[in-house]
């Protein structure tokens, strides 16, 4: 099953052709890296697949739904089945690291919260920064959080923007293993990153080449 | 949700907003001195109106020998009449009494006649807010074309001055109203908006994580009406000083509560739906 498709999709901004006819098909359970220079349009692609921005131009669906019929209930139940890295982290710097990871819990208003936030802080070893704020934390631990806020929903497809930049490089391989486990439970993950080293840690990932808005299969 | 999350977020934007009470607060206490000014000044000289529109009166003199009948359809006539609240019949021996009680050192004075030389009259108690000293004349004139009206004498014509100040004090009432409930939601909304900027992040995040519009706008919403019901009660509390001292009737006390309240809850809406978007 197609659980991302692009179809000749163009995404303009402020007047700057950032994506051209960019066309993609991701099936389900699939393992993608997304690669290639800063400013290449990795970013902007990954905004699209989680409806922050919406194509100028072409066709695209995200499990099935259509971007361009898609209506506001539909994209929060789409929005609910993503786990997301952002780029910028997006963390509340006014929250602590377990409230931080407990968000997209209290949204789906579920009952196992503490137990699930416990155990993805653990797997990532901050779980003894659980009640720190998150402006406190270093860049390095801020990004765990973020990491651990989109498994925390153990989401249908993972979306991570370069979301080792600021990891230790001995603590990167622990935590490629984690999407790859995550990958082996059926979760799509699409990640980009310009760093080859994470991209050679997993064999059997597709890679996609970004440069200058447009994709080609490596 | 779960409650504790839901009235966190009420505890958190309390907190930052808590910066700005200070403000609200003098803002709120500067106006609602402003509006008790113009609600006591209307008050005041509604007062004043309404204790002397008894004064407005014609006093219709009638000849001497007007049959019976004809003063019976002559009252039939006034009391139909929209400018006459009400007539009284001032008879001879009543007219008598009247002037020994207004005119008690020249009771002798009638004595000297044969007979009671007072003419019959009418009293009549006029609607002033009907009235204009223009129609008032023209009204006069009116019952002096009647052939057995004598003479007609107006009295309190002062109560048309009370109720033009009255009239201008109630405009500016309402006018400084409209502009207090003006200002008042540009407070609102300024303070909401800057309490929606500093939680930006929260609810961009919240959005695309999945959060639906209820769930963001609704701690705002609560944070408002608790502070719209927090600053009305306040208000009122202000407000009331006035109410106790002239006659006005209780429930216009909750007007301004229940306008805060709803006003509050419209901008939160607006404020955040402009903000997501």
């Amino acid at each position: 099953m197609k659980e991302i498709l692009l179809k000749n999709v163009y995404f303009k901004k402020n007047g700057r052709l950032i994506l051209d006819d960019i066309n993609l098909e991701i099936e389900t359970g699939e393992f993608v890296f997304l690669v290639g220079p800063t400013g290449a349009g990795k970013s902007s692609l990954l905004k699209l697949l989680y409806f922050e921005e919406y194509p100028t131009k072409g066709n695209m669906s995200i499990m099935g739904y259509n971007a361009k019929k898609i209506n506001k209930k539909t994209m929060l139940v789409v929005r609910k089945s993503l786990g997301i890295v952002f780029q910028d982290l997006r963390l509340l710097n006014d929250r602590t690291a377990y409230d931080n990871v407990a968000l997209p819990l209290e949204i789906d208003r579920r009952h196992d919260i503490h137990d699930r936030v416990h155990d993805v802080l653990r797997k990532l070893g901050i779980l003894h920064k659980a009640s720190s704020y998150a402006h406190s934390l270093s860049q390095g631990e801020r990004q765990k959080v973020a990491i651990a806020r989109a498994l925390v929903r153990r989401p249908r497809i993972f979306i991570a923007d370069e979301p080792t930049a600021h990891i230790y490089r001995s603590e990167k391989e622990g935590i490629i293993r984690m999407f790859m486990e995550l990958n082996s439970e059926g979760t799509t993950c699409i990640i980009a990153t310009h760093d080859n080293n994470i991209v050679d840690m997993v064999p059997y990932a597709i890679r996609i080449h970004i440069e200058d808005g447009r994709v080609d299969y490596l | 949700m779960r409650i504790g999350f839901f009235f966190g977020e009420v505890r958190r934007i309390y907190k930052e907003a808590f910066a700005s009470l200070v403000f609200i607060g003098i803002t709120a206490l500067f106006l609602s001195v402003l509006l008790n000014l113009f609600i006591g000044g209307y008050v005041y000289t509604n007062n004043i109106t309404r204790r002397n529109s008894g004064y407005l009166k014609a006093r219709v003199y009638l000849k001497e020998d007007t049959p019976h009948a004809l003063k019976d359809v002559f009252a039939l006539m006034l009391r139909y009449n929209p400018y006459v609240d009400s007539l009284k019949f001032i008879d001879k021996k009543k007219a008598e009494m009247e002037f020994q009680k207004n005119f008690p050192e020249f009771t002798d004075l009638i004595r000297l006649f044969e007979s009671n030389p007072l003419p019959e009259n009418y009293e009549l108690f006029l609607n002033y807010k009907l009235l204009n000293p223009k129609k008032l004349g023209n009204f006069k004139k009116a019952l002096l074309n009647f052939k057995f009206v004598d003479e007609v004498y107006l009295q309190g014509l002062f109560v048309f001055r009370l109720y033009l100040l009255e009239k201008i004090a109630y405009f500016l009432l309402i006018s400084f109203i409209i502009v207090f409930f003006f200002i008042l939601s540009m407070i609102t909304r300024g303070s909401i908006r800057a309490a929606v900027e500093k939680k930006k992040d929260l609810i961009k995040v919240y959005w695309l994580l999945g959060g639906n519009t209820e769930d963001i706008i609704g701690p705002f919403q609560v944070a408002g009406l608790i502070s719209g019901l927090l600053g009305s009660i306040f208000a009122s509390l202000v407000l009331y000083l006035p109410f106790a001292f002239f006659t006005v009737p209780v429930w216009t006390l909750g007007i301004a509560p229940g306008f805060t309240m709803f006003t509050i809850v419209i901008v939160v809406r607006e404020v955040i739906e402009l903000s997501i978007n």
